[in-house]
């Protein structure tokens, strides 16, 4: 469900006398790909269990009821539910009345892997009903449900003469929402999705409503960064509803700038150079021949392509891609013609993020763009070694940096996810300045710093979530006191 | 709670006896910030701390934080004392930790353009330092040459180049904190880049006034150094004619580093100091930075959205001017001996009702007060009242019922006051609402014993350590800002400077 939870579990796991002697990361693997063998049937019982409903609000009041009938506070009946749904939910709900009605929120997509410890019961929100988009027609915000697609949010923009200035790593159909609880990274080249993040709506565990952050102006000096602190765990602390997203305007020229290189290491110089230069983007994807065979069926592309985004006044945007063509010599093929992925029609969107969704997706490594062509081989190897061919999909960032996001030509089982994933991981740490996304990584981290946060958070949950509602965590021990 | 004459012992013990005060002038040195607090305000809190600490080590920082939770002192950190809202003014004495001797640059990184520096160095001096390696900072506050690293993280500010390149909370990558418990934490892996991290806890950070911790050391993105720096001044007949400039920005595909709209009075204050400002008029500034082949084209586009808007271009030298007195903004804060800033963001697209409501207000409680913006991102425009202020005057207090009245201006157009200081700190729940709670949980899981800088997020403390006095409740607070607003109405006007140039 999410990092906190399965966090506690793996340090309540451990106190199992069954599991005591067992190392960290052996367990992990057994959790992980489900190794019943070596698990006891306590914890067995606990992967094995399934949200005791799905619900699929319609509002954001119909989210609260829903938050504050696990919390007690109100009854199914208020769900005003046809007599043979009502039985359904109340009959589900109360067979799992042994322990906590937790609510939790279920992904649109996963660009990954699920987290180990699944909802236990309770209630699941599918908010794929909770997309109500709605565009600021004067000023540059928007406000969308958190169910609301990013396609459609991008279109939606468009129609009204704004630009959406984040965009997926990852070119899959995700919901906004994907961004506080999936693994959904957005991002433009001059910084990451909190830039364009303002507010959420939200329902706090105690059935109540809150707004962290600002509808519509930044939020500055007014208590801590709430919004920033909790964006990656949303889902453990608030049930969100709706988020509202700064926009920019949509510029009078746009051009999507396609640049072909014959190996990495080249595009990886070129791409330094294009960052030290001060350039302003919209966005510069990566991808390699693979993955652009897959984003565009039967085009013709080189081993490894860069895809820029231009925009800005009329008089501008030529003076710069000039520039651009000159800080990426080496390349053997200009395309400049080539439509916007992000302007493509929904179906034709949504078929293509099929095709790309396919693929497994361990994490994302985010390494200085130098490295490219290092990490490009190594990636190989461990492709080589996992007997599937590696596609990648990446963004560069104006900081001098590329994440990249290898998508695995291999069935998405437990072990193959597992033993890709972590020799990913060991490509990491051998690359200097490099890090890794990924909820194993997660998982596996036991740097003493990194423990000291995630006590601090657990401190916060148990604070905010003092009603057991939003996710809750599974009790098999109890929380230790000292960080460290 | 322990005496102070053991509480000066231990100190000396910690840090040595030339880095720990008691001397009144240093402690009245450190009772306020860059704005004026008029005396009466010494009723309610005890500015004046009772030690002054300089720390110069994130160790010696931790043992003096836990010696203050073991003799009961409240600590306050503080930076270059450039803040605006007393966020690091104490409300009930205490150990002052001045941390402007953690100064040192630790590392500079060049491959990832990452500068690790300790918390007291000075935005213009880290800015200095990158540029001397050939980088830039790209960010930085508008009181640069005081404003420490972790003092404009900590009021969670927005100032010169945000419109391009964020905030402080965009270009901190990793801090070191010593929490109230006296353990040290990094703040976020080191590695990683801003993009997205688990488990990251630079955002409790932003904004707090170091209520949940002190900051010792931090790590800063930096970005190339930019071939081109293209300040513009655009000239208006007065401020209300340059109203529609920050939303024509807004929506125009151009992307400026920085934009600034000078109110005429901010003008005439500074030629009643300085013979040689511009005369007071509407003035815009906005500056490009990047390659110069696009600043050019920048230039061209913008100068015709301005005649479009009724601008007047005026010369390099104007603007360079401008630009180069960027940080020094404040001289005239000599003419009355004090002054006081208040600072409010509100959507961009409401700038034009924003300066008519700054305006109406003025009117209304007969002072001259000088309404400066600059824009904050797409949607954002901070606007920057000040006023002069003679803090022995009797009527002195009368004039913070602005404050007041100006944060709810800015509630009222989808906005939000700033800061986190003993004046605004009232705010806080009607900002936060129904996520004020979580707020205030936050506080508690950091600070569960109120030992750094307690008693201004969801409470604000008084002088008075008894029950029932020790704290003053928002609305009260609010009441009684309302109070001297009404009170400032009755009360004559107060200016200090004619528009036609020179002192009143």
């Amino acid at each position: 469900m999410g990092l906190l939870v399965d966090r506690a579990f793996l340090d309540a796991a451990t106190s199992v006398p069954a599991l005591r002697e067992v190392i960290r990361d052996a367990l992990i693997e057994a959790l992980f790909t489900r190794d019943d063998r070596v698990l006891p049937p306590e914890i067995v019982a606990v992967l094995a269990r399934r949200p005791s409903v799905t619900m699929k609000p319609k509002t954001d009041v119909e989210l609260q009821k829903l938050v504050r009938i696990a919390n007690g506070q109100e009854s199914t009946v208020s769900l005003g539910l046809g007599a043979e749904d009502w039985h359904y939910v109340r009959r589900q709900l109360a067979v799992s009345k042994d322990q906590d009605i937790g609510v939790t929120v279920k992904p649109s997509v996963v660009t990954t892997h699920p987290w180990i410890v699944p909802p236990q019961g309770g209630i699941e929100v599918d908010p794929v009903d909770l997309s109500a988009i709605a565009v600021d027609p004067k000023g540059h915000q928007a406000l969308a449900g958190v169910g609301a697609r990013w396609k459609a949010l991008f279109d939606e923009a468009a129609r009204v003469g704004r630009l959406v200035p984040f965009f997926p790593l990852v070119p899959l159909d995700y919901a906004i929402g994907d961004a506080l609880y999936g693994d959904a990274v957005f991002q433009s080249y001059r910084g990451p999705f909190r830039r364009h993040l303002l507010a959420v709506r939200a329902i706090a565990s105690h059935g109540t409503r809150a707004r962290i952050g600002f509808e519509e102006v930044a939020n500055h000096g007014t208590g801590y960064d709430l919004l920033g602190l909790l964006q990656n765990s949303m889902a453990e602390f608030v049930v969100p509803a709706a988020v509202s997203v700064l926009l920019a305007p949509r510029p009078r020229s746009l051009r999507n700038l396609v640049y072909h290189f014959p190996d990495a290491a080249r595009l990886g110089e070129a791409v330094a150079r294009l960052t030290a230069s001060g350039r302003a983007l919209l966005y510069a994807n990566v991808y390699d021949g693979g993955a652009w065979a897959l984003l565009h069926p039967g085009a013709a592309g080189g081993a490894f392509i860069l895809e820029v985004g231009l925009g800005g006044a009329p008089t501008v945007v030529p003076v710069r891609e000039k520039a651009v063509d000159a800080l990426l010599a080496g390349f053997t093929a200009k395309g400049a013609d080539v439509p916007s992925p992000y302007d493509a029609e929904a179906r034709a969107y949504a078929r293509t993020a099929e095709r790309v969704g396919r693929l497994l997706f361990p994490g994302y490594l985010t390494f200085p763009a130098k490295a490219l062509g290092d990490v490009v081989a190594k990636l190989g190897t461990v492709g080589e070694v996992a007997g599937a061919k590696a596609s990648l999909f990446g963004a560069v960032r104006a900081t001098g940096t590329v994440s990249l996001a290898p998508g695995f030509d291999a069935p998405k089982e437990p072990p193959k996810v597992y033993s890709v994933s972590r020799q990913v991981w060991e490509l990491a740490r051998a690359t200097p300045g490099a890090s890794y996304l990924s909820r194993l990584a997660e998982l596996w981290s036991e740097d003493r710093m990194y423990r000291g946060r995630i006590v601090l958070l657990e401190r916060l949950k148990e604070e905010i979530d003092s009603a057991r509602v939003v996710e809750p965590t599974v009790p098999l021990a109890g929380p230790s006191g000292r960080l460290f | 709670m322990v005496s102070l004459d053991y509480s000066f012992r231990r100190l000396v013990n910690i840090l040595g006896p030339e880095r720990v005060s008691r001397s009144p002038v240093e402690r009245l040195m450190m009772s306020h910030d860059f704005s004026s607090l008029p005396k009466i305000a010494n009723l309610q809190w005890k500015t004046l701390p009772d030690f002054v600490a300089v720390p110069r080590t994130t160790e010696e920082v931790s043992r003096l934080v836990q010696f203050a939770y073991e003799a009961g002192l409240p600590l306050v950190p503080r930076g270059g004392g450039s803040g605006v809202v007393g966020g690091s003014v104490p409300n009930r004495g205490g150990i002052l930790l001045d941390l402007r001797q953690m100064d040192r640059i630790v590392r500079l990184d060049a491959d990832r353009r990452t500068l690790t520096v300790q918390a007291g160095r000075t935005w213009k001096e880290a800015a200095a330092y990158a540029a001397s390696k050939g980088l830039f900072l790209p960010a930085a506050p508008l009181g640069a040459p005081a404003s420490t690293i972790a003092g404009w993280y900590s009021t969670g500010g927005a100032g010169i180049g945000s419109a391009k390149y964020g905030s402080a909370r965009d270009l901190v990558l990793d801090m070191e904190v010593v929490l109230p418990s006296g353990e040290v934490i990094r703040t976020a892996d080191g590695t990683a880049d801003l993009a997205t991290s688990y488990a990251n806890l630079n955002p409790a950070f932003f904004g707090a006034e170091g209520t949940l911790g002190v900051i010792t050391e931090a790590t800063l993105q930096l970005s190339p150094k930019p071939e081109d720096l293209r300040p513009l001044a655009y000239s208006f007949r007065d401020l209300w004619a340059a109203r529609e400039v920050v939303p024509a920005l807004e929506a125009s595909d151009l992307e400026p580093y920085h934009v600034a709209v000078y109110d005429p009075v901010h003008l005439a204050f500074l030629k009643a100091v300085r013979a040689g400002s511009p005369d007071p008029q509407g003035l815009v500034q906005v500056v490009f930075e990047g390659p110069k082949d696009e600043g050019i084209a920048s230039e061209k586009e913008l100068d015709g959205a301005m005649a479009g808007l009724g601008g007047r271009k005026l010369g390099e030298a104007v603007a360079k001017a401008m630009w180069d007195g960027r940080f020094d903004l404040y001289p005239a804060r000599r003419l009355a001996g004090g002054l006081v800033l208040t600072e409010s963001v509100v959507p961009a697209k409401r700038f034009p009702d924003a300066l008519m409501r700054a305006g109406r207000l003025m009117r209304r409680l007969k002072m001259q007060v000088a309404v400066n913006s600059f824009l904050v991102d797409r949607s954002t425009v901070a606007i920057v009242p000040y006023f002069l202020l003679e803090e022995g005057r009797m009527s002195a207090p009368t004039a913070l019922g602005f404050v007041k009245k100006w944060g709810d201006a800015a509630f009222a157009l989808g906005g939000h006051p700033q800061g986190l200081g003993l004046l605004t700190a009232f705010n806080f729940p009607r900002m936060h609402k129904g996520a004020v709670g979580m707020y205030g949980t936050l506080k508690g899981v950091f600070d569960p014993h109120q030992t750094v800088n307690p008693g201004r997020t969801i409470e604000v403390w008084t002088r008075y350590p008894v029950p029932l006095f020790d704290h003053i409740p928002p609305e009260v607070m609010g009441i009684g800002l309302d109070l001297a607003a009404a009170v400032r109405r009755l009360a004559p006007r107060l200016a200090y400077v004619s528009l036609e140039g020179g002192k009143r």
